[in-house]
């Protein structure tokens, strides 16, 4: 059986190509983070414009240095989800766009709108954490990050990740207790 | 279910919604101009390929490009590419394969080739019916896209 190399194995070949010109290098990497790059900004801010003006100035920096990649310091997706935290933080401060909810609405689904306001009423209430709490959130409970792998991308120790989560869904908690419905829809 | 399993669900449920979010194509196209641009156009194919692309190309241009007149003087191409070969070899200048001055900035590779014989006559050179070999040498300059800029014939 021909087993297939995992992402991370590969990750420093890809990056070491990209400065040869390897366009096929560049597109798989670019193909295979930016999902990713492009939620966590997304997530964070609230505007798609912004997301995408994020997930644009990461992948730039990775090209102009592609060498800052030191696979035994993290993944790849850390160390670029690390340059859009950054990225989308100093836009935040720059822009402070409106919290615009028609630019991340969801077309509702079938039979389902009760939900989808209950999502819309999630995504406000993260999207209104301080930076600090809601970038924990962002990683660990919508991105389903590990807490070590979080710490990496935030640059603090694991503990920090753990303890900032707790408060942030207590915060959570508190934003969105008046909004839970009297019949829990999700089920008992 | 209490509060604290609700905002797990809610978490999980907007998480889950989002998970197809993409970035918008045209980030993709402007990355890589910008990648094309940063660190030229260069796919990683074996010399053999971009020799049979170039041959099959020259060949084509010798089935259907008009004859050149009999008093075209070929046009000098400056070159910063390196020779092909450190050997003594007598070389032809440069003749553009198409129409229009050839500029360095655009030149990217140059490659080694065997091209038809009649090839020769194209240019305006001697020798393209007599000689022991049907094919003759010749350098190619590749343009950023991997098309042919210029030829010369080698000897």
């Amino acid at each position: 059986m021909v087993s297939m190399p995992r992402p991370e194995s590969d990750e420093s070949g890809l990056v070491a190509r990209l400065a040869t010109g390897c366009e096929e290098s560049w597109l798989t990497l670019y193909r295979r983070y930016q999902g990713r790059i492009f939620r966590f900004a997304l997530h964070m801010s609230g505007s798609r414009a912004l997301a995408e003006e994020a997930a644009q100035e990461t992948f730039m920096a990775l090209l102009a240095k592609p060498g800052r990649f030191d696979p035994a310091r993290g993944s790849l997706v850390s160390l670029l989800l690390g340059i859009t935290r950054n990225k989308t933080l100093a836009l935040l401060e720059k822009e402070r766009p409106d919290v615009r909810l028609e630019d991340i609405y969801l077309e509702p689904v079938h039979g389902d709108a009760e939900r989808n306001l209950m999502r819309q009423a999630v995504r406000q209430a993260v999207l209104t954490l301080p930076a600090g709490y809601r970038e924990v959130v962002v990683l660990c409970e919508l991105e389903d990050m590990d807490y070590a792998e979080a710490a990496v991308v935030l640059n603090c120790p694991v503990g920090t990740v753990r303890s900032r989560l707790h408060r942030a869904r207590k915060m959570l908690a508190e934003r969105l207790a008046p909004k839970w419905p009297v019949e829990p829809f999700y089920g008992p | 279910m209490n509060e604290e399993q609700q905002l797990d669900q809610a978490l999980r449920d907007l998480g889950a919604s989002m998970r197809l979010e993409q970035a918008p194509a045209r980030l993709e196209k402007k990355l890589l101009k910008t990648y094309q641009h940063r660190y030229g156009y260069k796919r990683i194919w074996p010399v053999w390929a971009l020799a049979c692309a170039a041959t099959v190309f020259l060949g084509a241009l010798l089935v259907n490009a008009p004859a050149p007149k009999a008093n075209q003087k070929p046009v000098p191409v400056t070159a910063s590419t390196e020779p092909v070969t450190t050997a003594p070899e007598v070389v032809t200048d440069f003749f553009p394969v198409r129409n229009g001055p050839v500029f360095e900035d655009e030149v990217s590779q140059l490659i080694r080739v065997r091209v038809p014989r009649a090839t020769l006559t194209r240019y305006g050179l001697p020798g393209g019916h007599d000689g022991p070999e049907s094919t003759v040498r010749a350098d190619v300059l590749l343009g950023r896209d991997g098309m042919a800029r210029a030829i010369r014939f080698v000897r």
